[in-house]
């Protein structure tokens, strides 16, 4: 029963100003999964990560995290399970060096010394980046910057690890060192990505959460949430070029969602004897 | 008429030791699209910069070489002898937007204002600036209040209001959601038809592979590569060497290849895949 | 989510919304002159007072009163310190015993300071609701104001609520990280601190970027600059102008005399 780390019940949100952020949101997220959720700006997906932690809390409605009520913690009593990768690196680096920018969590958790140069050593490897551990995090490149972000949060070692945007921004290089990071992650955390990039969402997630003027619209895996054209349409959302593709392909499945599935498809359909040779 | 024209070319800011720009060579004919791709760190914003003169005369540093933006020497003009010329977008909508005007026509007016168009011609063009690219819902909203997609729209109808020779948009959808994306580059695709000289740096290789006249590929402060869209975007080993990853369609097509399943072109849009597809199915 | 606040302008369609805003401001900087010159406690309570028919006139009279909340402090300290310590004391009001008093020079010293402070602020912000700010600074054109000046106050208005969203961004992500802000004054300094640095390079820079913008737009282009939005000065506001400055040229000398 207590494998969900995050439940939400009945959740709406309403911002000071009036604005209707989020209405009626039930959701949980099972411990180990990596879960992604998509849709425009503005349709309420940051405002609902944001109760994951702490930062808002319900206007109504109830958030349970690892099963306590987020209503008894403070954010920082819940960056021990859930830790929170903010899209803009530049919002969220404040040391002036790299080392003390990843061991800024683990003091906060009141860690001991020892512990903390460990967990920096650590961190630090593992995105590749100790030859900067003396560099000024905001000299860095943007791709770099964004690494140093989710490595301050992973020397925290959170259970859950929410991340907006881990590829906005970034080159080819940038965007499979991010997808090689986060798989990586998911083997010993839960995962919530927040993305427009479409690939990736079909490449990594589980399950696909899709949010639409303040609502959850629909929930699946990303084949069922892809092929769904017309309901993604409403969002003005589109499924990944190549499931578009195998879309628009007479006889082809329409839940394709990468190359290789793409030509599997067509060597299974019809064996390779009728071509050349 | 060639309107830039780079000759080796190379800059340097007075804080750095590497030159950002190396012996660059590149000239830019009027009314062409030119698409600039590239990796994180290769110069593109810096060479998209340059062309308003804000390297050397916003930013301090080394120039060698010459650049040449409609007839005038940047290193001897002054930016806002260019700024007539020249319009340039950057990435983050927030920052584009000048906070002069209180709301959408104000900010549309205050290019003109600034180059002493006589208040009746402004009202003029903005109305017919609204009217043209479909923004006359917003004439009287703050721009602060707008969605990122419509700011960056308003942002680059601002300066291209002016009616500059040359449009250079730096990542203009960098931070934008797919709705607001796909709105700003058809957006462009629109202002490209007016004639004008677009220069667009973009990661979205998909896009750019429907729309730009040619490509320059550059890397590590060097123009690898400059020719027809799709002779550069078709060109896997060029784009891979560059630390570019070809469209999907490419790379599915070079896949059919492989597997033998389909002999020919590599496509490079969404096009070219479907009539590929429909090859592959006939056989 | 910060709503974009074009300072806090309030439209409504009344003759004062109507007048030029130069007539305005001729108003308010009349007030405050008039507040300093003005001894008598009597007159600058006078002068607050009216801005209750003025409000009335511009249906604002709910708004009006807002900024004083945040007044009330400064209020309670003013009366507080002069009260007691107020040099040129004599008459003893209230008596503590061990040379501890409250003195009736130091409360009605406190009285006249808060007074000209409740006129300036509260005309002041009256001004600010009723003015739209493009309006102000194209009528602060049209008298040769400096053009770039006109743009830095413009523009900073609608900068500061981006600038005040951002800091909450870069706490949120401090929290995120096991920071407490909640708690001692101590603990609150520590978790604000190490806001600076983002917040700063943050605004560098952006205003790295906005100059990029305006240079775009031609702000430096060397010419006669012209204007998009129209204000006119209107007989009724020359009528106005004229009145403002007999009246209160009046009103000071009366209080001397009298």
């Amino acid at each position: 029963m207590s494998e969900n780390v995050i439940e939400i019940k009945n959740l709406s949100f309403t911002y000071p100003a009036g604005v209707e952020a989020l209405k009626d949101i039930n959701l949980e997220i099972k411990k180990g999964e990596i879960v992604a959720i998509i849709g425009q700006n503005g349709s309420g997906k940051t405002t609902l990560v944001k109760h994951f932690n702490g930062l808002l809390q319900p206007t109504s409605g109830t958030v349970i995290i690892n099963g306590k009520d987020a209503k008894q913690s403070t954010t920082a009593q819940l960056s021990r399970e859930v830790g929170y990768v903010f899209q803009d690196p530049d919002d969220q680096l404040f040391m002036s060096k790299v080392k003390d920018e990843i061991a800024f969590g683990p003091k906060n958790l009141k860690m001991k010394k020892n512990e903390v140069n460990k967990r920096v050593r650590d961190t630090l490897k593992l995105v590749k980046l100790w030859k900067f551990r003396n560099t000024h995090p905001l000299d860095l490149n943007l791709d770099d910057k964004k690494l140093i972000a989710i490595a301050s949060i992973i020397a925290m070692n959170p259970h859950v690890i929410i991340l907006d945007e881990p590829t906005s921004g970034q080159d080819h290089r940038g965007i499979l060192r991010a997808e090689s990071l986060i798989k990586k992650l998911s083997k010993e955390h839960t995962i919530i990505i927040i993305s427009h990039d479409m690939d990736l969402v079909s490449k990594i997630a589980q399950r696909v959460i899709v949010m639409y003027n303040s609502k959850i619209l629909m929930t699946g895996t990303p084949k069922e949430v892809f092929i769904k054209t017309s309901l993604l349409a409403k969002t003005h959302l589109k499924p990944p070029l190549i499931t578009q593709l195998s879309q628009k392909t007479k006889g082809m499945r329409s839940d394709i969602l990468s190359i290789d599935e793409f030509i599997e498809e067509l060597k299974t359909k019809k064996p390779h004897s009728s071509k050349s040779r | 008429m060639d309107i830039v024209k780079f000759k080796n070319y190379s800059w340097k800011y007075s804080e750095t030791d590497k030159y950002v720009l190396k012996n660059i060579n590149l000239t830019i004919q009027q009314g062409e699209f030119l698409g600039i791709i590239g990796n994180v760190g290769s110069g593109r914003s810096t060479l998209c910069m340059s062309l308003l003169g804000l390297v050397p005369h916003l930013f301090y540093g080394k120039t060698k070489g010459e650049l040449i933006v409609d007839d005038i020497v940047v290193k001897k003009a002054k930016i806002s002898d260019l700024s007539s010329r020249v319009g340039l977008v950057l990435q983050s909508p927030d920052t584009q937007l000048t906070g002069a005007g209180t709301n959408v026509e104000e900010e549309l007016a205050f290019g003109l204002e600034n180059l002493g168009v006589p208040r009746r011609e402004i009202i003029k063009k903005v109305d017919s600036m609204l009217k043209l690219l479909n923004l006359e819902q917003l004439r009287n909203r703050s721009p602060f209040e707008l969605s990122g997609g419509q700011q960056q729209k308003v942002a680059i109808a601002s300066v291209f209001i002016m009616e500059p020779k040359i449009l250079v948009l730096d990542e203009p959808t960098a931070q934008l959601d797919p709705l607001g994306t796909e709105q700003v580059f058809s957006f462009i695709k629109k202002l490209a038809k007016k004639g004008t000289t677009i220069i667009l740096n973009t990661q979205k290789i998909d896009y750019i592979a429907e729309f730009a006249d040619r490509i320059a590929v550059v890397n590590k402060g060097r123009v690898v590569k400059v020719g027809e869209t799709r002779e550069i975007l078709t060109n896997v080993e060029l784009l891979r060497r560059n630390g570019i990853s070809p469209t999907v369609f490419t790379k599915l097509s070079e896949e059919l290849i492989k597997n033998r399943l389909y002999k020919g072109e590599l496509a490079m849009t969404f096009g070219d895949a479907v009539k590929i597809m429909k090859k592959v199915k006939r056989k | 989510m910060t709503k974009a606040i074009l300072s806090s302008y309030i439209k409504k369609n009344t003759f004062i919304h109507k007048l030029n805003p130069l007539t305005k401001l001729i108003f308010l900087v009349a007030v405050i002159i008039t507040v300093f010159a003005v001894k008598s406690f009597i007159y600058n309570l006078i002068i607050v007072l009216a801005i209750i028919p003025l409000a009335y006139s511009a249906k604002l009279l709910s708004k009006v009163f807002k900024p004083l909340r945040y007044l009330f402090i400064i209020f309670i300290v003013l009366y507080g310190i002069q009260s007691f310590l107020y040099p040129e004391k004599e008459t003893i009001l209230i008596d503590f015993g061990y040379g501890i008093a409250i003195w009736e020079e130091g409360v009605l010293f406190a009285t006249i300071i808060s007074l000209r402070l409740l006129a300036m602020i509260v005309h002041g912000y009256f001004f600010v609701l009723v003015t739209h700010p493009g309006d102000l600074v194209c009528s602060l054109r049209k008298i040769k104001f400096p053009y770039k000046f006109g743009y830095i106050v413009l523009s900073t208005l609608q900068v500061i609520p981006r600038v005040a969203s951002q800091m909450e961004t870069i706490i949120d992500a401090q929290k995120s990280r096991g920071l407490e802000t909640k708690g001692s004054i101590a603990n609150r300094l520590k978790a604000y601190s190490p806001l600076l640095g983002p917040l700063f390079l943050g605004s560098v820079q952006n205003v790295v970027e906005r100059t990029i913008a305006l240079e775009s737009r031609a702000f430096s282009y060397e010419t006669e600059k012209t204007s998009y939005r129209e204000t006119y000065v209107r007989k009724k506001d020359k009528i106005i102008m004229a009145s403002i400055v007999v009246f209160f040229t009046l009103y000071g000398v009366i209080s001397w005399i009298l």
